[in-house]
């Protein structure tokens, strides 16, 4: 009686989750052909620790299980990342991308109004690394509460407020696109050197 | 008077009333006087409108049967894309660098000349010579010995002794009174090696 319950609670869990965890993948820029695999691993492993971690205990705290489902996700996603040559930091990122030249943020209400806004932005979220990458998903996108955010990651309530922050900052430069980035340089060059003179 | 530098690091904090009051005061009159602040400050706002706006293609009715009946069974694929990469990736690494180290090294790896065919034989029959070649070296060498027999001593007499003389010699109780009688030209047991 007692499993039968524990396996409709996980049934139950897994279905009020499982959109949650594909935008997670999805927003980190695993491809949408792997997400499905990797989604199918992350709750095939749940299933495994939600029997070892609860057994046949049922009611428990959902935030408890919402923190290893989560942190079971970021493992396989930073292991999926390492398989992605362009994750892995080695050498030029050669990726392509439509629209890279486009200044998402100057030209946001004409770009609300097409139809792929949303791919042209999460590919442009690819461009950050994935440390600045996994605070910005969990709290912009995923609208998890900070602490909640910080305990999914493992880090620590300082270093993850940065880490927002400076991804949120990267994200903008990135949102601008490589020809704003290019001229706000070289403005940035000019006034270094009028302060030097 | 507070840095920029400083102002911007707290931006973030600032934009989600997380400081204290004097705090978040303070970055406030910096971000009203000070222009780039205030750009940024606009950029990291219009970053999370941006961001709470965008949604995911979704879960598919098919995916979420799968995905219910994945966490219930429990079970393991072993041929996922994902593990079979993994699987490649840490077979092929160290039989790659073994691979290029004998082939960097030979002499390090003799072993690997027997994958080489058109490599040189006499490499072969130097490291397997009971595998091929060992019978004509030795059908070779007991010619060589058989031709030079005749004109060679044994090695007993190399050492100054041939069987004969080593019995004639060795053997006093018998052939004492023969050593008397030897000739004078015969070799003895006292002839110097």
């Amino acid at each position: 009686m007692a499993a039968r319950k524990s396996s409709s609670d996980l049934r139950e869990f897994v279905k009020e989750n499982e959109r949650r965890i594909y935008d997670f993948c999805y927003f980190m820029g695993v491809a949408p052909k792997d997400c499905d695999d990797l989604l199918l691993e992350i709750f095939r492993d749940f299933g495994d620790s939600h029997k070892k971690l609860w057994g046949a205990e049922a009611g428990n705290n959902p935030f408890e299980k919402q923190l290893v489902l989560f942190q079971l996700a970021r493992g396989h996603i930073e292991r999926h990342g390492l398989m992605n040559p362009a994750e892995s930091g080695l050498g030029r990122d050669t990726r392509y991308f439509p629209k890279i030249e486009t200044d998402l943020i100057s030209e946001w209400n004409k770009l609300k109004g097409e139809r792929d806004w949303a791919q042209t932005i999460v590919d442009r979220l690819k461009l950050l690394e994935p440390d600045f990458r996994f605070p910005l998903v969990l709290r912009d996108l995923l609208k998890f509460e900070d602490e909640e955010s910080a305990q999914i990651l493992g880090l620590r309530w300082g270093v993850y407020r940065q880490r927002l922050h400076r991804g949120r900052r990267e994200c903008a430069e990135k949102f601008h696109g490589p020809k704003v980035l290019a001229t706000s340089d070289s403005r940035r060059k000019e006034t270094t050197r009028e302060t030097v003179l | 008077m507070m840095s920029c530098f400083f102002c911007q690091s707290l931006l973030s904090d600032y934009i989600e009333a997380l400081l204290p009051a004097g705090r978040h005061d303070e970055i406030k009159g910096h971000v009203e006087g000070c222009l780039p602040c205030r750009g940024i400050e606009k950029e990291v706002r219009q970053v999370r409108e941006i961001l709470a706006m965008v949604t995911s293609p979704g879960v598919s009715h098919e995916l979420s049967l799968r995905v219910a009946e994945a966490s219930l069974s429990g079970k393991r694929t072993w041929l996922s894309s994902a593990k079979v990469s993994r699987a490649t990736l840490t077979t092929l690494v160290p039989i790659l660098l073994i691979l290029g180290l004998a082939v960097t090294f030979p002499s390090v790896f003799p072993w690997i000349s027997r994958f080489q065919p058109n490599r040189d034989e006499s490499h072969f029959v130097r490291y397997f010579p009971m595998l091929q070649g060992a019978p004509e070296i030795v059908e070779e060498q007991s010619a060589w010995l058989q031709a030079r027999e005749p004109y060679m001593r044994s090695l007993w007499e190399e050492g100054g002794l041939s069987p004969e003389e080593f019995e004639k010699t060795f053997t006093p109780t018998r052939n004492a009174p023969a050593k008397a009688e030897a000739p004078a030209g015969e070799p003895t047991g006292d002839v110097e090696p």
